[in-house]
């Protein structure tokens, strides 16, 4: 099965070749199981960067659930095919849509990628992507580039004093140290148009690739003004990739009609997580972008109540016209769900009381400490009901 | 730099260049923090004033009280460096407790800061009135654990809060007793 699965992919790489006429010649792959001759420059890039890993793998930030990990680096092992034994993947506990790929076969996943992902094939997409950085050794070459422009230690030197504890520091620090690993806007079309196969390789629904893609446009959209995050400061325009992975999907959906989406194996792994990643969406300050994040994941994932709480909780916080009512509607849509958070009452309750509702706020703050007796703001809840 | 916070890092901007002097506060003589609020220091302190007052032990990267007084409905709790004020979350007189401590996690949030978890929300004594206070527990960018106490009134529509933030490890807990004293020493108009 595995020897199958490489052949497929070999297949790929043949076809990329053939389609782009020149991506294998540009990025000459590694053979699987493949590490620099020690007297080379490059073995003293991935001297430092197994260092930056190892850091990775004593942070306080790095997800340690055998679970989560066991499907997410599966995900990968099946993806990457005969190089799985090459990669590693790390989980970090890091609120942003991101993921970036490491020179010695390090892949880093960020927390925010999975809460934003509605399916398993959607982030097969995205790990796709980033194995073709590995696997075309995009982010070596800029790293090799930069040593002989500028000398070793300009590069790890400086990136060390830059970011405080060092670039081989905290696993935050390497996420602002990104761009270390950055790629060219070309490297980044690349590895969608090598990702993009990879997943439909796989099995995965073609659609599912501009559909990730589209999200992240749509945030984009909700605020122009914020800073864009490490994972799409060097990737060309989001709008310009679900286009082009758009065509690239319409051309691949008619060939087969067995496609993969693989919900509910994506949901089994990362439900326990959830609730957490919603709060630390929230406590980003971003309630537009949260807005708009919560509503798509409340509308395509409508069973699933702690997004339509999200979704009332960004509106809420938000405070805008018209968002007292739409945060009311969300509440009551999670509250409808088998998995409605107990804080939804709370939200209503707040809402309730600062509208003059005394009885509907006392109702719903009495349904939240019923229901959350040990919640951690119980003593201000009490207090609020003993002014209504 | 980037273990520093950005209010932090603009404090220390404003040192360099002359704009921000960082004064002695004695400990046995109440200070006026803003908006008619005054506290007893219980300690020796390093004072900055930039937009609000700070007061540092160690040093603002290491341990601050910001005394964030008289906020308007309408306006940021603080200005954050390198963000626009529109984005910046605003106080708003119908705010509640709950709500006031939304917008102080967004508002640490929007400093950088990550995982931020409010916590222990509760009515406590503020200058002789009701105010609140709850804890917080966030990360920094370099993955430092840091925690917070906050205590806070409104009134109408101003805030007047006191936020303290320290390393989880060792700060926080060898400046925390005498930061309480200090919220507790409260005295308002």
């Amino acid at each position: 099965m595995k020897l199958k699965r490489a052949l497929s992919l070999s297949c790929a790489g043949l076809l990329l070749m053939t389609a782009s006429g020149q991506a294998a010649d540009r990025y000459a792959m590694p053979p699987p199981g493949y590490t620099p001759d020690m007297s080379s420059d490059e073995a003293g890039i991935w001297m430092q960067v197994d260092k930056a890993e190892a850091n990775i793998k004593t942070s306080p930030q790095l997800v340690r659930d055998e679970k989560l990990n066991a499907y997410v680096g599966g995900l990968v092992c099946k993806l990457a095919a005969e190089y799985c034994p090459s990669i590693r993947v790390y989980i970090v506990d890091v609120p942003e849509f991101n993921a970036y790929a490491m020179p010695n076969g390090a892949v880093v996943v960020y927390t925010g990628l999975l809460l934003q992902a509605e399916n398993e094939a959607q982030l097969a997409f995205v790990l796709g992507h980033e194995i073709t950085h590995y696997l075309h050794r995009h982010s070596l070459e800029h790293l090799r580039m930069a040593v002989n422009t500028t000398g070793f230690l300009a590069v790890f030197g400086i990136a060390a004093a830059g970011a405080g504890v060092g670039l081989l520091g905290s696993v935050a620090s390497l996420a602002g140290v990104g761009a270390i690993y950055s790629n060219s806007r070309d490297e980044e079309r690349d590895a969608d148009d090598q990702g993009f196969r990879i997943g439909t390789q796989n099995g995965y629904a073609p659609g599912q690739a501009p559909a990730i893609w589209r999200f992240v446009a749509d945030e984009e959209k909700a605020n122009p003004d914020r800073s864009k995050s490490l994972f799409l400061a060097d990737h060309p325009e989001s709008a310009e990739r679900m286009t082009t992975l758009q065509k690239a999907a319409d051309t691949a959906a008619p060939t087969r009609s067995d496609w993969i989406v693989n919900e509910d194996a994506f949901h089994a792994a990362t439900d326990p997580f959830v609730v957490k990643w919603v709060a630390d969406e929230l406590s980003k300050g971003r309630m537009e972008q949260s807005v708009v994040m919560f509503r798509r994941l409340a509308a395509n994932v409508p069973s699933r109540g702690i997004y339509q709480y999200g979704l009332g909780e960004a509106y809420r916080r938000r405070n805008q016209p018209n968002d007292v009512a739409a945060a009311a509607s969300a509440y009551r849509g999670a509250l409808a769900c088998a998995d409605a958070p107990a804080e939804s009452w709370r939200g209503l309750g707040l809402l309730a009381m600062k509208g003059g509702d005394n009885a509907g706020a006392k109702e719903s703050f009495t349904q939240y400490r019923a229901k959350a007796p040990d919640a951690s703001d119980k003593a201000m809840i009490d207090f609020y009901l003993t002014q209504l | 730099m980037k273990h520093l916070n950005r209010l932090a890092a603009l404090a220390l901007v404003l040192l360099a260049a002359g704009c921000a002097q960082a004064t002695l506060v004695s400990a046995d003589k109440p200070v006026t923090v803003g908006n008619g609020v005054t506290v007893m220091p219980q300690r020796q302190w390093n004072q900055f004033s930039a937009d609000h007052i700070v007061w540092t032990a160690d040093g603002p990267n290491v341990n601050s009280i910001h005394f964030l007084t008289g906020v308007k409905a309408g306006k940021p709790l603080l200005h954050v460096f390198g963000v626009a004020d529109k984005e910046l979350p605003v106080f708003d007189a119908k705010m509640l407790p709950n709500d006031i401590q939304d917008l102080v996690v967004s508002t640490i949030g929007k400093q950088g800061y990550q995982n931020v978890r409010p916590g222990n929300l509760t009515p406590c004594p503020f200058g002789g009135g009701t105010g609140f206070c709850f804890d917080l527990d966030f990360v920094t960018r370099d993955g430092l654990q840091m925690k917070g106490m906050t205590m806070a009134r409104k009134q109408a529509d101003t805030l007047d809060l006191f936020l303290f933030e320290a390393p989880s490890e060792y700060f926080y807990g060898d400046l925390s007793p005498v930061v309480s004293k200090v919220f507790a020493s409260a005295q308002a108009k």
